[in-house]
């Protein structure tokens, strides 16, 4: 089947569930009949503040083959984000209580129930409505008025569906569901039809659900059993883990108080030959030339520690943009014992000299030789071996 | 028979001439059914030379035409036999005893035989035996038919062979030890495979073994048994059991008259005959290597054709009805677009229909049985890796570039804004051991640093140089992307492009980069006056005839930077914070390989991914049999002495006189002024400890610079070297890492004004306690960079000439590469002649090399009034796909350029050198992997079916991994046997001047590279000819 529709019209699909998260921003999400997790790997993307992706599907097998690319990239390790993120993948049925699809912000069954047989519609709707009860649901299904539209279609646009919905009858389901469990609707869709086609409606119509009360889900309920079978669960790098953020931040600091002392210390070399005469016992230079806020205080020798103020380290944006206030640095740093600060946290002290190489040296050993004479007794002829004796 | 095959084109003579059409093994026939490129999977282009491009082990490529030929018979319902007779006949031509490449198929059991073995021109007398004997064969091969009728086609080989009287496995085949089956050359030694399909298989290779013994018979090692033995042959029991067995219960049981012609589509590979290489000298040692053995429990992988009528272009439609058709073909499938491989029989031929969506046309797919593959077949190996890649994403792993990652055990060095993170290079190979898992413990070193980051620092330190900063810094780096984990290599920085421009989509939507990354990843561009990255990706065309090309842009913002920082790489402590994590010992690294195993093993749905193509991963590492040469004696000017343990011998070396030493009587030194006191300091040393060595040494003649400028330096050596032109050495104290003053006096003391200079710099004389063994060291460079010779050792072999080839390449690819040239010049291999030639991109090195080699042998007759009888020619740089290369076209400009002299016919030897490989060996001892010690070699089950090769491990290792170096004789006709080859590089591992003990790689190998990596990276041309004869490059 080709479709007319640019950009396709299961893009425009994903980009409408796309839109609606950066609206109102849900932090939990299931994806039902996730199949190939195409929409799941989009808002892994689009995250817009989801904390929890979940995906269903009743196909194992295609969750197996795709469920790695939902895993995190290597920059996920390399730039951890803000926010938490955990994607979990079942194997299961729309039509199954799951207690662990509960408390979801948003259901997503994109081009789902007209793959379900009527009576379990039925099903589908008292579970996912009445049992999940989420805050709001996204569903989409074929217009079967705009079929006419499709070339060289004949009855359903694809062989695995059960049927294929009126406006009207999409629409009568969904204002049952909504008088039965308490939601509002509004309809939409995507694809348009142009000229006077325009009145079949969408090619795919969408029906966006809200829940009408506020959510009172009990945790007692949580116990019930799970039937859903879990295939993959990762848990994204993010800097709401707080040993990560800690390292992070940690090193990034560590990062910036090394640079700022190689730089005084070249800056010393470069004056006045540091290495061969040997530094003031206490010097203090004025480092930094190109001009910038952090100038004002600067790094300084004390004994064999060079002090770099937290201040400099704190004019780095990164660490600026790790944690928002120097008050709120100084305390991680205190607590970590990889940064050695001084007492009134207001300084990191970092050796001067790199602790000395530990080259291993060959100490000349006179008694002890290892060497003996000449014990060849045999001597080697390859050629006559070779039995090939200079015939050029 | 198929009556839809096309009809035979008509050549009635071909079924009693078959060997006419020997000339056409190489070729297709012009009509010939497509089951000619049933190699396109792995070998996307035919080599054009004969029978070499088949070296994957595929076989003549031409059952079909000998079917066609011979058999009217539509009714043979046996396809899988006859044609697995197939002769390897050690091909003449060539020399060497390589079955595999171009043994003939064995056309048909009755008259086509004649056919295999007419053409073969193997000089051998025992050739006319074999034809005698052929009559015997035919009566003996052709009865099997009707036996074989029974079971029918569909019925399995192993089963096929029972009735034959051939029971599978019995004393041959994985029983056999590694080293013992080699060595003792027993028949059983070939078989690779697995006992299931050793029935079928193997009774074939011992028919078609036994008597194509012709050009094996060549070859010194060959037992008595396995000469040109018919089945009436004296076929010793011990060595061959089975040929007697199977050969005679086939001629008993065989009621049908010869000439019966079979259907010969189907054939089966062959199993290709080890080739000589087992040395003998050394001490056995158990020896571990990081080859883990894969277990084949299948019996054969079935590889099938696939035709569309009407055709089918496109791939992906091709895919998709395939796809449907799941039922016939099952889950387990490998299939490139027309050829199909599965791990189960299907009819031989079978026919299926689909519909193409686009039109509604019916298609009809043709699915034909062409192959019946051991399951160890090449062939089979890279959907094998793909099963691989399959198993190591199970395990968590993450794959960067070709390598896999573990994320959950990432070392970060937040020091230098880096991560390292631990993982595996993984390959499969089916070496002469058989199939093996090859894993190496690799490291991938990422930053947390954008490419913009880098740039915005480049920029703060340097804007006026901005853009050349950022071209130095950045090309020919890895960066991989933020929005997925794709590498790229950047080729070039755009700088008038930025993310605002437009870019034209596969649909043909045009949309700028900000909007780009905005809709499809969520990524918000910060910087918007970023320049792009380049990357221009290898024209390759995808399956499918999809030509890639063109360039990619990339964002800097979102492109991470990986490998180790340029100036990172010369800050000596932090490289070692660095190298703590990257050198893995021995005992680390099994230890991570055999976690890995675990890993494997122990996860289900890894272990019943790989079962589906019947394959297991074994939990041990390899552990084998290889030994260390014997120690060398070294030889100085009167003292010698045979090497300890540790072959360290840098304190003979100063305590003893050198074997020749140039007496310094005309030398400057130039230092600025702040380095005086080193300068000083350091001449006095000299004297002090030039006199055990035997040099003597004079006063320099001394010039103190007014600052460490380059011109200031440039100006006085050249003042220098013009008012004294007798200076025999310039030596210059540099104050810090300065790579361009270093460039700049090597230019001028190498091309301008040719002078052997010593740079030092004046860091490493500067600490009192040190400075007696750096002047030693200094002192014995000066002198081989003066001409004298410091040590040797004995090679017993007369009139030899040994040469070490390496070619530095640029990093950034875009000038030109460097062929650095070393040959010896007189017998105790301590004189040295050395030619260096520039190439552009794409230029054949063997041009250059040419010259090269015969200014080489000019200067040898110069030194020694003959010329070398032997050369030996150690090439570094030669990947494995380039081998063929190497042997049909370097090689043979090598022998042209000999003839340019008249009536000379050196003996060569061409030895191909690899230090880059994945093959680690570990000493193995009561149940503890160790460092191997220096003189390890290996040269069996590890080694490559293709060629004589060895592993050799002869430098001592002091941190990491044991990494021997990999040495294939591609070339051999100074018949150095298994052993001289072995020691005879050991010996040559000896002789780097610069290093007082072993080294990876023959010293000609290591002048070589030291050579053309001064000239294409501080020189940037040729040094001047004055210099040849010295080892001023040290």
């Amino acid at each position: 089947m080709t479709t007319p529709f640019s950009p396709p019209l299961y893009m425009q699909r994903y980009q409408f569930v796309i839109d609606y998260v950066k609206t109102y921003r849900p932090k939990k999400v299931i994806d039902f009949g996730c199949a190939e997790c195409c929409l799941l790997k989009k808002l892994k993307f689009h995250r817009n503040g989801i904390q929890l992706l979940v995906g269903v599907d009743i196909n194992s097998v295609v969750l197996l083959k795709r469920m790695h690319t939902l895993a995190p990239l290597i920059s996920d390790y390399l730039q951890p984000s803000d926010g938490p993120l955990t994607i979990e993948l079942y194997q299961g049925s729309v039509t199954e209580r799951e207690p662990c699809t509960r408390g979801f912000d948003l259901v997503t069954c994109v081009e789902l129930i007209e793959h379900l047989e009527l009576v379990e519609v039925a099903s589908f709707s008292e579970v996912v409505f009445g049992y999940m009860s989420p805050g709001a649901v996204i569903v989409s299904t074929p217009n079967s008025e705009f079929n006419p539209l499709l070339p060289g279609l004949r009855g359903f646009r694809n062989y695995d569906h059960k049927f294929e919905w009126t406006r009207a009858e999409f629409q009568t389901w969904a204002h049952n569901v909504c008088r039965d469990y308490g939601y509002s609707v509004h309809f939409t869709g995507v694809g348009e039809a142009v000229g006077h086609w325009r009145e079949v409606g969408f090619c795919t119509q969408i029906a966006v659900f809200q829940r009408n009360f506020h959510d009172s889900m009990s945790n007692a309920e949580r116990l019930e059993p799970s039937v859903y079978r879990l295939m993959y669960k990762v848990v994204y790098p993010s800097l709401s883990d707080n040993n990560i953020y800690q390292r992070t931040l940690v090193n990034e600091v560590l990062y910036e108080a090394q640079h700022l002392r190689q730089e005084w210390l070249s800056r010393m070399d470069s004056s006045n030959n540091a290495h061969f005469c040997a530094p003031p016992l206490m010097h203090l230079f004025q480092h930094g030339a190109e001009g910038g806020t952090r100038d004002w205080q600067p790094v300084y020798q004390q004994g064999g520690t060079i002090c770099v103020p937290l201040a400099c380290v704190w004019s780095s944006p990164r660490v600026r943009a790790l944690c928002g206030s120097v008050q709120r640095l100084r305390q991680e740093l205190l607590e970590d014992e990889r940064v050695r600060m001084s007492a009134d946290g207001t300084v990191l002290n970092l050796p001067a000299a790199e602790e000395e190489e530990e080259e291993k040296e060959v100490e000349e050993e006179e008694d002890v030789k290892a060497v003996s004479v000449v014990a060849n007794s045999v001597e080697e002829d390859w050629d006559r071996e070779l039995g090939c004796c200079g015939n050029i | 028979m198929d009556p839809k095959r096309p009809p035979f084109p008509g050549h009635p003579g071909v079924t009693r001439m078959p060997w006419m059409q020997s000339a056409e093994d190489q070729g297709q026939l012009p009509d010939q059914p497509p089951l000619g490129r049933a190699r396109g999977l792995v070998l996307p282009k035919d080599d054009p030379l004969p029978g070499r491009g088949r070296a994957l082990g595929v076989p003549g490529e031409t059952p079909v035409r000998f079917g066609r030929g011979i058999s009217p018979s539509v009714s043979e319902p046996l396809v899988g036999f006859p044609r697995g007779v197939r002769l390897p006949t050690d091909e003449g031509g060539f020399g060497r005893a390589r079955g595999f490449l171009l043994s003939t198929p064995e056309p048909s059991v009755g008259i086509g035989r004649g056919a295999a073995v007419g053409p073969v021109p193997t000089p051998d007398i025992e050739k006319s035996d074999v034809q005698e004997k052929m009559p015997e064969r035919q009566t003996v091969v052709a009865p099997v038919i009707p036996q074989v009728e029974a079971p029918g086609p569909g019925s399995s080989l192993v089963s096929m062979f029972r009735g034959l009287g051939i029971e599978p496995a019995k004393t041959w085949g994985r029983g056999a030890t590694p080293v013992g089956r080699g060595a003792a050359g027993d028949l059983g030694a070939g078989v690779q495979s697995k006992p299931t399909i050793i029935g079928a298989e193997e009774a074939i290779s011992v028919l078609g073994r036994g008597f194509v013994g012709v050009g094996r018979a060549a070859l010194p090692h060959m037992s008595v048994g396995r000469g040109p033995i018919g089945p009436s042959g004296p076929v010793s029991p011990v060595d061959a059991p089975f040929s007697l067995q199977s050969a005679a219960s086939i001629s008993e049981e065989a009621p049908v008259p010869p000439g019966t012609p079979p259907k010969v589509e189907v054939k089966m590979e062959i199993v290709k005959e080890p080739l000589q290489k087992i040395g003998t000298k050394g001490s056995p040692i158990s020896i571990g290597s990081n080859y883990i053995p894969i277990c084949c429990k299948n019996e054969a992988v079935f590889q099938y054709h696939v035709t569309f009528t009407p055709n089918v272009e496109s791939v992906a439609m091709r895919f998709g009805m395939m796809k449907e058709h799941r039922p016939t073909t099952g889950e387990v499938v490998a299939f490139d677009g027309s050829i199909l491989y599965l791990p189960k029989r299907l009819e031989e031929v079978v026919h299926l229909k689909a519909e193409r969506k686009t039109d509604n046309q019916e298609i009809d797919i043709k699915i034909q049985l062409t192959k019946i593959l051991p399951p160890s077949s090449d062939l089979c190996i890279p959907f094998y890796s793909v099963v691989l890649r399959r198993v190591m994403r199970l395990l968590g792993l993450k794959l960067v570039g070709r390598n896999h990652y573990d994320p959950n055990a990432v070392v970060i060095l937040g020091k230098h804004r880096l991560q390292v993170w631990p993982g595996y290079s993984t390959s499969i190979k089916h070496t002469d051991g058989g199939l093996y898992l090859i894993v190496d413990v690799s490291h991938k070193v990422l930053r947390n640093d954008s490419v913009l980051d880098i740039m915005n620092l480049i920029y703060q330190g340097s804007r006026e140089s901005f853009q050349d900063e950022c071209t130095k810094e950045f090309v020919g780096s890895i960066v991989i992307t933020r929005y997925n984990n794709r590498t790229y290599r950047i080729d070039d920085i755009e700088w008038s492009k930025s993310p605002k421009d437009t870019f034209t989509l596969a649909d043909g939507t045009v949309t700028t980069f900000v909007e780009y990354y905005r809709k499809n990843y969520g990524i918000t561009i910060k910087e918007l006056e970023q320049p792009m990255l380049i990357h221009r990706p290898k024209e390759r065309s995808k399956p499918g005839g999809k030509v890639i090309t063109g360039e990619i842009l990339l964002l800097p913002e979102l492109s991470f930077m990986t490998g180790i920082p340029e100036k990172m790489r010369k800050d000596f402590r932090a490289m070692k914070d660095l190298t703590m994590h990257i050198n893995v010992g021995a005992e680390q690294h099994t230890q991570s390989l055999k976690q890995l195993l675990h890993n494997i093993n122990s996860n289900n749905e890894a272990v019943s991914e790989l079962s589906r193509w019947g394959l297991s991963i074994s939990q041990e590492i390899l552990v084998t049999q290889g030994r260390t040469l014997p120690n060398e004696t070294i030889c100085l000017h009167s003292a010698s002495f045979v090497t300890s343990q540790a072959v360290d011998w840098s304190r003979e070396v100063v305590r003893d006189p050198s074997i020749s030493t140039v007496p310094l009587k005309c030398w400057a030194v130039f230092y600025p002024r702040r380095a005086t006191d080193q300068a000083e300091e350091l001449v006095t040393t000299f004297t002090r400890v030039a006199g055990p060595m035997g040099i003597t040494i004079d006063r320099p003649i001394r010039v103190e610079l007014r600052d460490d400028r380059t011109e200031t330096f440039i100006k006085s050596i050249h003042s220098q070297l013009t008012s004294e032109p007798n200076v025999q050495l310039v030596v210059c104290i540099m104050t810090g890492n300065r790579d361009d003053l270093y460039s700049a006096i090597k230019k001028l003391c190498c091309i301008q004004s040719p002078v052997p200079s010593q740079a030092i710099n004046v860091r490493t004389i500067s600490q009192p306690q040190k400075l007696r063994s750096i002047a030693q060291k200094i002192l014995l460079q000066i002198n081989c960079k003066l001409g004298g010779e410091l040590w040797t050792v004995n090679v017993p072999l007369k009139y030899l000439m040994v040469i070490g080839v390496d070619v530095h390449h640029d990093v950034s690819k875009k000038s030109r590469s460097v062929m650095g040239f070393v040959a010896s010049l007189n017998s105790t291999l301590t004189k040295w002649y050395s030619r260096v030639t520039f190439q552009m991109p794409h230029e054949e090195i063997i041009n250059g090399f040419r010259v090269c080699l015969l200014a080489a042998l000019q200067k040898y007759y110069e030194v020694n009034h003959t010329f070398p009888e032997k050369i030996v020619i150690y090439r570094d740089g030669v990947s494995d796909g380039q081998l063929k290369t190497v042997e049909l076209y370097e090689i043979p400009q090598v022998l042209k350029c000999f003839e340019t002299i008249p009536n000379y016919e050196p003996k060569l030897a061409f030895i191909v050198v690899q230090k880059r490989i994945s093959t680690t060996l570990y000493s193995y001892g009561s149940n503890h992997f160790g460092t191997p010690s220096p003189g390890t070699v290996l040269d069996h089950t590890v080694t490559n079916r293709d060629w004589v090769d060895f592993y050799l491990m002869a430098h001592s290792i002091r941190q990491g991994c044991g990494l021997p170096t990999h040495y294939i004789a591609v070339y051999n006709t100074a018949n150095l046997t298994p052993d001289h080859l072995q020691r005879l590089t050991f010996k040559m591992c000896h002789l780097y001047w610069n290093w007082p003990g072993t080294i990876r790689v023959p010293a000609p190998c290591k002048y070589a590279h030291k050579l053309a990596f001064l000239s294409g990276q501080y020189l940037h041309s040729e040094p001047a000819i004055q210099l040849s004869e010295k080892l001023f490059f040290l």
